[in-house]
């Protein structure tokens, strides 16, 4: 009936929508306002321990910045947690997915759509807002005598953080998928990023295993650095698992 | 909108073949199959809970079928390449998220299909919330989401309109002017499903029927087959001796109902045959008449004992 029509639902179009749906979201501007200031705070706060050389001791210039741009990222996160939660979790507040789903039947595409805006928004974010953090940082970091680093340096260092925080958002976006609520989905989003790793670290002398490498936090870093570790497989199931489970509820589940 | 209707739309037909949902031991809809021709409007009545919501929503994929199908056009809703051209869907009016404006909700839905933001705002001008679009949906009165949502299901210009309650919540003029809405809509040559579960907010607006009682379709005819079926003619009669007629009546198994100023409602028999007893009886008649029966008792007479 509507082949010859120019009306008709398309990814593209589809993206475009996501992406207007998620700016008229008041809570999505409060992130975007947080990210970046969280960003700074957490960047300069990690400069403050480097900005006396005499304290500083015998830290490199590498893990310095390394330091100043993990803490940037590390309270960063929090925003893009928030941000990625919302992004679908807005969809039942009130029951607004049924009248999504009339308009776009075709469930995974919805999700597909939804998990690219998530991850191009998540991605600008947190690139600006880690740049930003370490421009705040940089006065108290030549306080500090920390010499500049090589530009390639500079650029595998802030990637890994900007990656890193792409996945955390892509995580809370696959268990909020399974979760479909906003408390619950940063609730449990948090404590896995942010206390599961202690929680490991805890247990690993007790059954003599690098348990914290199982951490999301652990892995999604590492999986950066070192691509073809044990960290693949491991965000690969982060990610996955809750993906795939809250894939197959859309769809199964009436609306 | 009248005259930019194409003739593809005229053909759009929507088929419902032994729709059935079933909630554990619950079956909310069973066996329900009707078709939906252009150019039509159906009123979809029953009881609450009659299954008329769950029908709707399985018929646009919101809701997994036990068994049977929709097609529309000979597609499943989710297979059409352009879901809100071939049917607009007014469902929950509280489906709508309470922080964006109704501008913002239109122009959502609009952009997924590659719809104009200009075509937004005309809805919205034709819906009468020109002055509320910019307000969050939040602070909307039902009928403003209940036109909201006429305005979201009439986007994309659809050939089909599977309209759930859409008079909820709307005053008179609302109600007066949705009536004229789906009148002109119908006349552009779309197929039209609206349901109620009040008889008379439908009577003056349909074309056909489909009644539904617990989860299956009691009746699905024009509204005359549907009177002429299911009503009780009632003759009503008035006369000098109406204890005596009374019991003449009886005699010849008619029901009779006596009213507070004497007159009798007849009913089992014609006012031709109660004319000729009377006569016969030398009873002196004031009044003979035949009430016209109503769509309202068609519908009661149905749905009687159908209800959950």
């Amino acid at each position: 009936m509507t082949t010859d029509s120019p009306v008709r639902l398309t990814m593209p179009r589809l993206i475009a929508a996501e992406w207007l749906k998620l700016r008229t979201l008041r809570s999505f501007w409060a992130c975007v306002v947080a990210a970046p200031v969280l960003a700074a705070g957490g960047a300069a706060a990690s400069a403050l321990s480097f900005s006396d050389p005499d304290l500083a001791g015998d830290v490199t210039a590498r893990d310095a910045v390394t330091e100043v741009l993990a803490s940037s990222s590390g309270v960063l996160q929090i925003a893009l947690v928030v941000l990625a939660v919302v992004a679908l979790s807005c969809e039942y507040t009130g029951g607004a997915i049924r009248v999504t789903l009339v308009g776009v039947p075709r469930r995974l595409s919805l999700v597909a759509a939804k998990a690219v805006v998530v991850t191009v928004v998540a991605t600008l974010l947190a690139g600006l807002s880690i740049a930003l953090g370490y421009a705040a940082a940089l006065p108290l970091l030549h306080q500090g005598d920390v010499a500049p680093l090589p530009y390639g340096t500079m650029q595998a260092l802030f990637g890994v953080e900007v990656g890193y925080c792409v996945l955390v958002a892509l995580f809370a976006f696959a268990v909020t998928l399974t979760v479909r609520n906003t408390a619950a989905g940063v609730g449990l989003v948090l404590g896995a990023v942010l206390l599961l790793r202690v929680v490991l670290f805890m247990f690993d002398p007790l059954v003599r295993f690098d348990l914290q490498s199982l951490a999301f936090s652990t892995a999604a870093t590492q999986v950066w650095t070192d691509p073809l570790s044990r960290a693949l497989p491991v965000v690969a199931a982060w990610l996955l698992i809750p993906a795939v489970a809250g894939a197959v509820n859309l769809i199964r589940r009436d609306a | 909108m009248a005259g930019r209707r194409s003739v593809r739309s005229v053909l759009t037909v929507i088929e419902v073949h032994g729709l059935t949902k079933k909630y554990g031991a619950v079956r909310a809809v069973h066996d329900v199959s009707f078709r939906l021709e252009a150019g039509v409007i159906n009123g979809f009545v029953g009881p609450n809970g009659a299954g008329k919501s769950t029908t709707i929503r399985m018929m646009v994929g919101l809701d997994r079928p036990t068994s049977g199908h929709c097609l529309i056009d000979g597609r499943p809703y989710a297979r059409l390449a352009a879901p809100l051209r071939a049917v607009g869907a007014l469902l929950d009016v509280e489906a709508i998220h309470p922080g964006r404006s109704g501008r913002d909700h239109l122009r959502i839905l609009a952009r997924t299909h590659g719809i104009g933001a200009r075509r937004a705002d005309e809805l919205l001008e034709m819906v009468g919330l020109v002055g509320s679009a910019s307000r969050r949906v939040g602070g909307y009165s039902l009928g403003m989401r209940q036109r909201l949502g006429l305005a979201a299901a009439l986007l994309g210009d659809p050939a089909a309109l599977l309209l759930d309650e859409p008079a909820n919540g709307l005053d008179p003029d609302g109600i007066i002017w949705i009536r004229s809405l789906l009148r002109g809509l119908a006349r552009e040559g779309r197929a039209i499903l609206v349901s109620s579960h009040l008889m008379g907010e439908l009577a003056q607006t349909v074309d056909r029927l489909i009644v539904l009682g617990r989860g299956r379709v009691l009746a699905d005819a024009s509204l005359a087959e549907l009177v002429s079926r299911n009503a009780t003619r009632v003759v009503h009669t008035r006369t000098e001796q109406p204890d005596r007629l009374e019991l003449l009546l009886r005699e010849r198994e008619a029901a009779v109902a006596r009213r507070p100023d004497g007159s009798c409602e007849v009913t089992g028999m014609t006012a031709d045959e109660v004319a000729v007893l009377a006569h016969h009886a030398g009873i002196l008649l004031y009044e003979n008449t035949t009430v016209p029966a109503s769509l309202e008792d068609a519908y009661l007479t149905l749905t009687r004992g159908n209800n959950r």
